[in-house]
């Protein structure tokens, strides 16, 4: 249960920093937002 | 802009895929081959429901039958950044054939840290031994229960039913959690399982295999709880006669959750556990890689020698991974004897595991042929 | 390629990457990850990148949902009303405002072991008090970072003396009161050395014009409903488990954020997420690129050729090397320079009280979260007190930085001594 809860957040956290890759203007922010992504799509893509 | 920003998420989505799915072929169990003295494999699930379906649920593989000798019970893969101790149990379940007694074989007893590496440690995801003719790959795991199985971990772990606080990781350590508890994390379930295994099938002496850094204290070692220091100590000194030099260590009464302590106070078995030398979990190490887990070979630690940061002699020669499953071999075939010894009447008796002597001369191969199991 | 050149291959991207490129610390960490494993002979090795990445997954969590915690709490008017609060009683006795206001920023990271939470919720409540007071940015910010470091390494939750205990099979039992008196008095005296001079001119009145005006009239009590329940869960989940379920720090913050939506002012989730991220973007980075770092440190036997280095050292020159190598260490992680660095050495001096060794090697580590590449607690004041440039808070962190470790290393070195006169021995 609390796993998926964690889940759920880990997910929520990735479509909002999705939205500001997507939206934000400077180069130096984008790269930082896709280096994010990262751990959180293995999360919640279930592979580690 | 957009196009950048679809060309970093596109990127980075193709980085996860990719890394993922080589993370998840470390989900998959490599094949065992047990000896045709196997009598049967129960699921760990038996002795407790909640396992069922989970990646946790084990394979317990039984040898021989109850004909009033012991019931033994090995434990390989507790911590599963500890080779020596799931590649010695697999050699025992692939060679053994019992005469007197039985021997049950969790050759991955935290099978969910078998799945995943400690994330920081940068271990190889496998390493090969090899055969008379080829190799055969095992795969490096972790210490901790996967967080895809318990996440996330408290900020302090608070072992049950002592009430000592660790840190947080830990509440995904299977040696920190015995005896687990019907209601606890799905770790301290695993534990309960083990836990409920040694009570329903009245295991007589349970060997726990494990392996240590070079520099920690409690190193090359047999720790025993108070009911087994005598077989214990029966094993040390055999095993010193033959030049194999191994310390006695009590089970600390003020540390709580490890095998040899819960499971000697809350069963009524006789609780062991043994450690061998492995640089490729130590924090000395240098290069990390699968040649560091098989030849327990490093610069590094050599260097640390020379300052006596080692408990353990240690040169250029390295400490293989032979060298430490023989150890747990030794240790095996000592343990039995001396409590064969102690228990006439419980004896167990087995043949087909080789000496440590042997196992230096032949190799680790020759032990672990798949074709030697049609 | 060697290990130390590899180390050194790796320090020189870092460095190129933040302080010529200016490119965000968490990538230029990814690249001198990458460096470091092409230097080593390793390839790309983006399993292990990967892998790393997810090394501070809880912690990004929990610095997400932290700062989502504070901008409802802001935007619902309990933050103005606090600090109005605050002004009014404390205002114009500086001997009181002072303490008060060091403990309440170290309370969260008691309970958390963290930075993060003090410098991104308590500390981010008093920075109003300190900028309408006349504090400079700089030295508000400072002062947070102090508070958040004492914070992190006072009891009962002291994550890097507990990774240590776990390093050396030692149960976390007997680390309060070392813990207390190595931090309580320190915090307090830094308090004093960072503010003192520039509160001389505090005007209790003018500060409250500057603030934003309270909101208590209006919504009464309820305003703080999310704070209370943010502390009892978090209180909670340590001392009444029983009762509170465990639901982890980000969870927490989350539930406390939502419950503070219903509170005071109307508040715009959409708006407080954007800003969310957007403030927290650069730390998270930053936390996903430490990862990466240091898996490849491992990868590459960098990490353990600064364990064996410093180790050999003889000494006195041990004691110079720890009090440059374990903050240095720190600066990349904390946590990671108390598994790698804490652990080894805690076994080189087990003659001495192992709870004394443990819990000042537990302080030094944490004195990285001072230190460059990463500077944390400096990096996460900046936007709280408005300062661009955490180099400048930095600068005015020196009195936590030099006691920290001059206390970690006497501890240390008269560790058997102390022990005895607390009672430990």
């Amino acid at each position: 249960m609390l796993f998926w809860t964690y889940w759920l957040l880990a997910a929520l956290l990735l479509a909002l920093i999705a939205r500001e890759l997507w939206r934000a203007s400077e180069w130096r922010m984008q790269l930082a937002a896709a280096l994010v992504l990262l751990p959180l799509l293995l999360r919640v893509l279930l592979f580690k | 802009m957009k196009l950048r920003a679809a060309i970093f998420a596109v990127g980075v989505l193709s980085l996860a895929i990719y890394t993922g799915l080589g993370f998840r072929a470390s989900q998959v169990d490599e094949p065992l081959y047990p000896s045709p003295s196997l009598s049967k494999i129960v699921r760990l699930s038996e002795y407790d429901s909640r396992l069922r379906g989970t990646r946790a649920d084990t394979d317990v593989y039984e040898f021989g039958e109850p004909d009033g000798g012991a019931t033994i019970l090995v434990l390989g893969g507790t911590h599963c950044d500890e080779p020596a101790s799931y590649i010695a149990a697999y050699l025992l379940l692939e060679n053994i054939e019992m005469e007197r007694g039985r021997m049950l074989i969790v050759p991955r007893t935290n099978r969910s840290a078998m799945s995943h590496k400690t994330i920081g440690e940068a271990h190889p995801p496998t390493f090969d031994i090899p055969l008379p003719n080829g190799v055969r790959p095992f795969r490096m795991g972790s210490r901790y229960t996967n967080p895809l199985d318990q996440w996330p971990d408290p900020e302090v772990f608070v072992h049950s039913p002592s009430g000592q606080e660790l840190s947080g990781a830990d509440s995904r350590n299977l040696n920190r959690s015995y005896p687990g508890a019907a209601n606890g994390n799905f770790t301290g379930q695993i534990a309960f399982a083990i836990t409920e295994l040694v009570k329903q099938e009245h295991v007589d002496l349970v060997i726990d295999l494990h392996e240590a850094s070079p520099e920690y204290p409690v190193i090359n070692a047999i720790v025993a709880h108070e009911r087994a220091m005598d077989c214990a100590s029966m094993a040390v000194l055999d095993l010193q006669l033959e030049g194999l030099e191994f310390a006695l260590e009590p089970s600390p009464a003020n540390f709580r959750g490890l095998s040899h302590r819960e499971l000697g106070d809350h069963t009524l078995t006789h609780a062991t556990l043994m450690e061998s030398a492995n640089v490729s979990q130590g924090r000395l190490r240098g290069k990390t890689n699968a040649d560091l887990v098989v030849s327990g070979l490093d610069s590094m630690y050599v260097r640390a020698a020379k300052i006596n940061m080692t408990r353990v002699p240690y040169d250029e020669k390295g400490i293989p991974l032979k060298v430490r499953v023989g150890r747990h071999i030794a240790g095996f075939h000592k343990l039995i004897s001396a409590f064969s010894q102690l228990n006439p009447d419980r004896a167990a008796a087995f043949t087909g595991i080789p000496t440590y002597d042997e196992l230096q001369q032949h190799d680790l191969g020759i032990y672990l042929d798949p074709h030697d199991h049609p | 390629m060697s290990e130390s050149l590899v180390l050194a291959v790796m320090i020189g991207v870092l460095c190129t990457g933040i302080f010529a490129l200016r490119i965000p610390t968490g990538v230029s960490l990814l690249l001198a990850a990458l460096a470091g494993s092409l230097a080593s002979g390793n390839g790309l090795a983006l399993h292990f990148i990967a892998e790393g990445s997810l090394l501070y997954l809880d912690p990004l969590m929990i610095v997400a949902t932290s700062l989502f915690f504070m901008a409802v709490f802001e935007r619902s008017g309990a933050l103005a009303t606090m600090n109005v609060w605050v002004v009014k009683t404390f205002g114009d006795r500086r001997a009181v405002l002072i303490p008060l206001l060091m403990l309440l920023v170290m309370f969260p990271g008691m309970f958390t072991g963290l930075t993060a939470p003090c410098v991104l919720t308590t500390g981010a409540m008093i920075a109003p008090v300190l900028l309408s007071a006349g504090v400079p940015p700089a030295v508000a910010g400072a002062f947070i970072a102090a508070g958040a470091f004492f914070g992190m390494v006072a009891p009962p939750v002291n994550i890097c003396a507990m990774l240590i205990c776990g390093g050396v099979d030692m149960p976390y039992i007997g680390f309060d009161w070392p813990l207390l008196l190595m931090t309580v008095p320190l915090a307090l005296l830094s308090g004093f050395l960072i503010l003192y001079k520039s509160l001389g001119g505090f005007n209790a009145r003018q500060a409250l014009q500057s603030l934003p005006e309270s909101k208590y009239d209006l919504h009464g009590p309820k305003l703080f409903v999310p704070l209370v329940a943010l502390a009892a869960l978090l209180l909670g989940e340590k001392y009444a488990p029983a009762v509170v379920p465990h639901l982890g720090i980000p969870l927490i913050f989350l539930l406390s954020a939502l419950l503070a939506l219903f509170t005071g002012d109307k508040v715009s989730i959409r708006e407080s997420t954007t800003w969310t991220i957007q403030q927290s973007l650069p730390i998270l980075a930053l936390l996903v690129g430490i990862g990466s770092f240091i898996e490849v440190l491992t990868l590459s036997g960098a990490r353990g050729w600064i364990v064996v280095t410093l180790l050999s050292l003889p000494d006195w020159q041990l004691y110079v090397g720890m009090a440059l190598l374990v903050p240095l260490f720190g600066g990349v992680s904390a946590y990671g320079a108390s598994v790698v660095l804490g652990v080894p050495i805690l076994l080189s001096f087990l003659d001495r009280s192992n709870i004394l060794v443990a819990a000042a090697l537990s302080m030094l580590a944490s004195v990285g979260d001072f230190v460059p590449p990463t500077r944390l607690a400096v990096v996460l004041a900046g936007p709280v007190v408005g300062e661009s440039n955490p180099t400048r808070i930095l600068k005015h962190s020196a009195w936590p930085i030099v006691l920290g470790i001059m206390v970690s290393l006497g501890a240390i070195y008269f560790a058997n001594d102390i022990a005895k006169l607390i009672g430990l021995a």
